[in-house]
């Protein structure tokens, strides 16, 4: 007698698998995960990354202290001041240093034991890459390609050096690139083969505005019509505002901040709204105290509240009263600047 | 197309070893060889006490190989700087300059890069030394390269000694230039090591050290007669002093190695 059954596992809040049994009199003839594009593990990780109480000491500095995460698929951005501990969290997803404490997995596998497997589904691009300056871009790309086992190395290296604007400079010797020409090839190497995920650590570095137009726009579309995950830690915040879903910020080694951009904009941005009323040195007076900041700015007020709600009851109260004759009261929205910002005043001391 | 990464990865090693002036490197070797007081040395040593003309041909075959081969031991200290800029090269500079990080973020194991830049480093200096060697064993007296030819067992033993020297170079310059990390501390501190034993071992008379103990090696290796038990320890201690050195290298790279 032979019975079929099909089980559906959730292993861990991140994970989940269905088994198949196949049972035939006494014994289990085999059990498999159907439906797996995860090299036969048959794990389903809903998280790209997974980061748990991660801990990184050299010598008696804490890089990273007790760091926990997890990433979805989109586009996460990796903000925080210089020395917030973005570069060494990169180096322990990609196996280059040892965590001292904690774990961190990728596709659910441990990035320092099952490293090679997902290297073969990762593209990285380091900050400031170097690159053998005795060969020349195309050379590179396929060793590259030969890495990854990539079936057909000369197309793939013609589509990346297309999309990465390397066209012209493919055949020349990477010892001759410019800084601008070097983070394109970076970004080339970190995007042959179509990886599932790209961690990109300050891709925009070294380009001219055109060109970190080109590569937030290429993010962007590899996002949506190749859904292509990404990690993307940088500096420059209006750049994470264009392209990002979510965000991480570090700050000492710690998460101070995690989630969606509108998550954070109404946990940490206060409410900002641009106010035309008939009297705005009257306005500015009857709320002096009850906002962050008021400022006078031509013929508007720009106001800067902890509290939105209250906010709109005073206003309200004054126009009932007939303070004042509202004309026009608009909500400006936050900038991640802003988050940012806020975020790190209110950071634990 | 390779599939193993380990051979993808030895084969971009070996091609990056090639911009370097081979020819000219070899060329300058075979100069500085040539003005060494080696040539005939050993001439003397065999007697043709053997009537016979397989013996008479062995001797000649072997007092060739045996001059090749002690050219071989005389071109070491060359071949430690070649090695040490190779070395420094493979390891240290792209250790320094981040390059190895890049290496690294692809899908190949530590293991395949260490063995790939080692072997590569090993392959370049035992082919060179292999050239001098050769070279000198069949031109050294022209007429005896027939009976060399002949004797193929004294080439194999030949390529054996330089096998050996080459080894030893290699595991001391690769393992000092892991752990310096630096290419200017490893091509400098690499080569002094080298100096400095063979310092140590000439005033001390320690035939157990390099270069002395490749004489000994080559004595082990190419006897006309069964070889002295008394040279085994001499004989091993350098091989297992490069076994030790290549192990602890390997291990410290694809286990300690932090890449900032």
């Amino acid at each position: 007698m032979v019975i079929n059954l099909s089980v559906s596992v959730k292993a861990h809040s991140s994970i989940s698998f269905i088994i198949e049994f196949s049972y035939s009199t006494d014994k289990i003839k085999y059990i498999k995960c159907p439906n797996t594009n995860l090299g036969g593990t048959g794990v389903y990780p809903s998280s790209v990354i997974i980061v748990d109480e991660l801990t990184k000491r050299y010598g008696r500095v804490e890089a990273l202290r007790k760091v926990s995460f997890e990433v979805g698929g989109g586009v996460t951005g990796l903000i925080g001041p210089n020395g917030a501990g973005k570069s060494t969290l990169i180096k322990i997803l990609l196996g280059l240093i040892a965590a001292s404490q904690g774990e961190t997995k990728i596709f659910g596998l441990d990035s320092h034991k099952d490293r090679d497997k997902i290297l073969e589904r990762v593209g990285v691009l380091h900050e400031k890459p170097r690159f053998p300056s005795w060969v020349t871009a195309r050379e590179y790309l396929e060793h590259v390609a030969q890495l990854k086992r990539l079936p057909n190395i000369a197309e793939e290296v013609d589509r990346v050096s297309e999309m990465c604007s390397l066209g012209g400079f493919i055949d020349r010797k990477t010892g001759t690139f410019s800084a601008g020409m070097v983070q394109r090839l970076g970004l080339a190497d970190a995007l042959i083969g179509k990886p599932e995920l790209v961690i990109l650590d300050e891709p925009t570095a070294n380009l001219d505005p055109l060109g970190r137009f080109d590569v937030l726009t290429k993010i962007k579309r590899l996002k949506d019509e190749e859904n292509m995950n990404f990690l993307f830690s940088t500096h420059i915040l209006s750049e994470l505002e264009r392209v990002c879903d979510n965000i991480i910020i570090l700050n000492e080694g710690s998460v101070l901040a995690q989630g969606s951009f509108s998550e954070l904009t109404s946990k940490y941005a206060s409410s900002k709204y641009r106010v035309k009323v008939d009297d705005p040195v009257k306005f500015v007076q009857n709320l002096s105290g009850k906002a962050a900041s008021l400022q006078v700015v031509d013929d508007f007020v720009l106001a800067e509240v902890k509290d939105g709600k209250q906010f709109m009851d005073e206003v309200n109260d004054m126009v009932k009263r007939g303070i004042i004759v509202l004309e026009e009261l608009t909500p400006l929205s936050a900038t991640l600047e802003d988050i940012f910002i806020e975020t790190m005043r209110r950071k634990p001391s | 197309m390779i599939r193993n990464r380990f051979l993808v990865d030895l084969a971009w090693e070996l091609n990056n070893m090639f911009r370097f002036p081979f020819p000219e490197i070899l060329l300058a070797l075979f100069t500085y060889m040539v003005f060494l007081p080696h040539a005939g040395m050993f001439s003397s040593t065999f007697g043709l006490e053997y009537l016979s003309w397989e013996s008479i041909t062995y001797d000649l075959a072997f007092r060739s190989a045996r001059n090749g081969a002690f050219y071989s031991v005389s071109a070491y200290f060359p071949l430690a700087i070649l090695a040490s800029i190779f070395a420094t090269l493979s390891f240290a500079y792209e250790i320094e300059n981040g390059l190895l990080k890049v290496y690294l973020s692809h899908p190949t194991s530590r293991r395949a890069i260490f063995l790939s830049k080692f072997l590569s480093c090993f392959l370049i200096v035992f082919t060179t030394l292999s050239c001098v060697l050769l070279f000198f064993a069949f031109l050294d007296i022209p007429e005896n390269a027939f009976y060399l030819i002949l004797n193929s067992h004294l080439i194999l033993r030949m390529l054996l000694v330089s096998a050996l020297e080459s080894f030893f170079i290699t595991s001391l310059t690769v393992c000092f230039s892991i752990f310096s990390r630096k290419a200017s501390i490893s091509l400098v501190g690499s080569f002094a090591t080298i100096y400095i034993i063979q310092l140590l071992g000439e005033s001390a008379n320690l035939t157990f050290l390099p270069p002395s103990s490749f004489y000994v090696q080559v004595e082990f290796l190419l006897a006309r007669t069964t070889p002295k038990l008394s040279l085994v320890p001499d004989f091993l201690v350098t091989t297992l002093v490069s076994a030790a050195l290549a192990i602890i290298a390997y291990v410290y790279f694809s286990r300690r190695l932090e890449l900032a």
